[in-house]
C-alpha cells in the first residue's frame, strides 16, 4: 500500500468516526427532545394526560434500523432523565428502554424485511407488555395499583402515534443523515 | 444495510455485556435508594425542573395558541346559545350581588359588634403552568415560579376558579405542584353547611375521596367542599368542588376547577397563626412543683375556689 493510499483511508477513517459520533450525538440530543415534547401541557383524554410515549417510538427505530448508534451509557442517562421528569423511581425508565432495545435487535432480522403493519403489530405488543411492567411498578412505588385508565390510555396513544413518527423518523435521518453515513 | 443483530451489548464482547450487567444491577439499586432516601432525590429532581421550565415552556408554545385558537372557535360556533345562557345567567346573578351585598354589610356590623379578629387578606402570585409531570406515577405540574418569587413548600395552589393542590417543591425558577387527584395528597376539608370535618384523598382519578369524617354523619350530595386549615399548611375557606356518590355509594368530590385546561394557576401567600413557643409550659403561677421529702410545699400552689 503506497503512503498517500494509506493516508487517504485514515481520512476516510476518521471521517467516518466523526460521522458516527455526530449521529450519537444527534440521537441523544434527539431522545432529550422527544422526552422534553411529552411533557408539554395536553389535552386530556378521559381525565387523563395522554403523555404518549415517543421515546419508546424513537427507540424501536433507532434499535431496528441502526442499533449501534444508542450506547449502553446514552440510554442510561434518557432512561434517568425521563424518570427525573417522570417522578417515577429513577432507574425503571432504564430498564424499560433496554428490555425494547434488546427485544427489537432480537426480533431484527425478521422485522426488517416486513412492512409498518407488521413493525406495529410487533411494537403494539411490546407497549402492552412494558405499560403491564409500569402499572405493577407503581403498585410497588406507591403501595396501590394505579388508575386504569392512567396505563392504557398514554399506551393506546403511544400506539396511535406510532406510523406517524415512525415515518417523521425515516425522514429525519434521511435528510440529515444519507444513508451511507449510517451504516 | 446488512441484517446482522448488532446491539449495545454485543460490540464491545466480554466488556460490553460487564457494562450492560453493572449498568442493570445499578438501574436496580437505584430503584432500591429511590424508595429508601428521597430527600437527595427531590432536590435533583426540582435542579432539572428548573433546568426543563424555560424549555418547555418555550416548546409548549404553539400547543398554549391551538388551545386559544381551539378554544376561540368553539366560542365562535356556539356564540348565540352562549349568550342567552348568560343573559339568563346575568339575570340570576344580579340578585344574588344584591343578597351578597346586603349580607356583607350585615357580617361587618356583626364582626364589629362581636370585635372578631379578620383572617389576613391573601396575597397570591400567578404563574404559568410549563410542563404537566403527570403518570402513573404522579399528578403534578410544574410551574415557571420558584423561591425568587417568594413561593414555598406547602403554599395553597389555585386555578381560576378552585383549589387544585398544593406546591411539593421549589426550585430557584420552578415549583412543582402536587395537585389533589394524586395518590399521595391528603388535603384536610370541611364540608358545608354540616360543617363535616374530613380529609380529601387523591387516588389518582378525576374525583378524589372523601375520607375519616364523623360516621354519625353522611356527607350530603352536593354539599360544598371548602379547605378547612386544619394542619396549619393549606389556607382555609378555599372552595374545592362539591360532594357526588360514584356506583358503589363512596362519597367523592368533583372538582370545581377544570384540571385538564389549566394554562395559568395562583399561588396563595397565607401566613398561619403561629403557635405561642413553649405552649405547653404553664406559667410560672400556675405550676405546682411537687412535694419535697419533708411532706412540705413550696409556695406556688393553686389555691382552690
Amino acid at each position: 500500500m503506497s503512503f498517500r493510499e494509506k493516508n487517504y483511508r485514515q481520512i476516510i477513517a476518521r471521517s467516518s468516526e466523526g460521522n458516527r459520533f455526530a449521529l450519537t450525538l444527534f440521537t441523544f440530543i434527539m431522545a432529550i427532545f422527544l422526552i422534553l415534547i411529552t411533557k408539554v401541557p395536553l389535552f386530556h383524554v378521559f381525565n387523563v394526560t395522554p403523555h404518549p410515549s415517543i421515546i419508546c417510538i424513537a427507540i424501536f427505530y433507532w434499535s431496528l434500523n441502526d442499533p449501534e448508534r444508542l450506547s449502553i451509557y446514552s440510554l442510561f442517562f434518557i432512561g434517568l432523565f425521563a424518570d427525573l421528569l417522570l417522578i417515577s423511581p429513577i432507574g425503571i425508565g432504564f430498564l424499560i428502554y433496554l428490555s425494547l432495545h434488546y427485544f427489537v435487535i432480537s426480533q431484527r432480522t425478521t422485522l426488517l424485511n416486513r412492512g409498518l403493519t407488521v413493525k406495529l403489530a410487533v411494537f403494539t405488543l411490546a407497549m402492552i407488555f412494558l405499560y403491564f411492567i409500569v402499572f405493577f411498578m407503581a403498585r410497588y412505588s406507591h403501595g396501590q395499583f394505579p388508575s386504569v385508565k392512567t396505563i392504557i390510555v398514554p399506551c393506546i396513544i403511544t400506539i396511535i402515534c406510532f406510523i406517524p413518527f415512525y415515518r417523521l423518523f425515516e425522514i429525519i435521518d434521511n435528510l440529515l443523515f444519507p444513508s451511507g453515513l449510517r451504516r | 444495510m446488512s441484517l446482522d443483530n448488532r446491539g449495545i451489548g454485543r460490540k464491545g464482547g466480554i466488556s460490553g455485556r460487564g457494562s450492560v450487567l453493572f449498568l442493570v444491577i445499578l438501574a436496580f439499586l437505584l430503584i432500591y435508594i429511590t424508595e429508601s432516601g428521597p430527600r437527595l432525590l427531590t432536590s435533583i429532581r426540582q435542579v432539572t425542573h428548573d433546568l426543563i421550565a424555560p424549555v418547555t415552556e418555550f416548546i409548549g408554545r404553539p400547543v398554549v395558541a391551538l388551545r386559544r385558537t381551539s378554544s376561540a372557535l368553539t366560542d365562535y360556533t356556539d356564540l348565540i346559545n352562549e349568550n342567552a345562557k348568560l343573559k339568563v345567567q346575568l339575570n340570576e346573578l344580579l340578585a344574588w350581588e344584591d343578597r351578597a351585598l346586603r349580607l356583607e354589610a350585615k357580617i361587618v356590623r356583626y364582626e364589629k359588634l362581636l370585635n372578631v379578629k379578620i383572617d389576613s387578606q391573601y396575597n397570591f402570585k400567578t404563574s404559568r403552568v410549563v410542563a404537566d409531570l403527570g403518570g402513573p406515577f404522579v399528578r403534578t405540574v410544574l410551574i415557571n415560579s420558584g423561591e425568587d418569587d417568594g413561593i414555598r413548600v406547602g403554599q395553597a395552589v389555585l386555578g381560576a376558579s378552585g383549589f387544585i393542590g398544593q406546591v411539593v417543591s421549589v426550585g430557584n425558577s420552578s415549583s412543582r405542584v402536587l395537585l389533589l387527584t394524586d395518590l399521595n395528597s391528603r388535603i384536610p376539608v370541611q364540608l358545608e353547611p354540616s360543617g363535616l370535618q374530613a380529609i380529601l384523598t387523591g387516588d389518582n382519578t378525576s374525583e378524589p375521596i372523601i375520607n375519616f369524617y364523623d360516621d354519625k354523619e353522611v356527607p350530603e350530595k352536593g354539599a360544598r367542599v371548602v379547605t378547612s386549615g386544619y394542619g396549619g399548611r393549606i389556607s382555609p375557606g378555599l372552595i374545592v368542588g362539591t360532594v357526588n356518590f360514584n356506583r358503589q355509594g363512596q362519597a367523592r368530590v368533583k372538582i370545581r376547577e377544570k384540571i385538564s385546561n389549566m394554562n395559568y394557576v395562583r399561588v396563595l401567600d397565607y401566613k398561619f397563626v403561629e403557635a405561642p413557643e413553649e405552649e405547653t409550659q404553664l406559667p410560672e403561677a400556675l405550676k405546682i412543683t411537687p412535694q419535697n421529702n419533708k411532706g412540705q410545699q413550696t409556695d406556688n400552689k393553686i389555691e382552690g375556689p
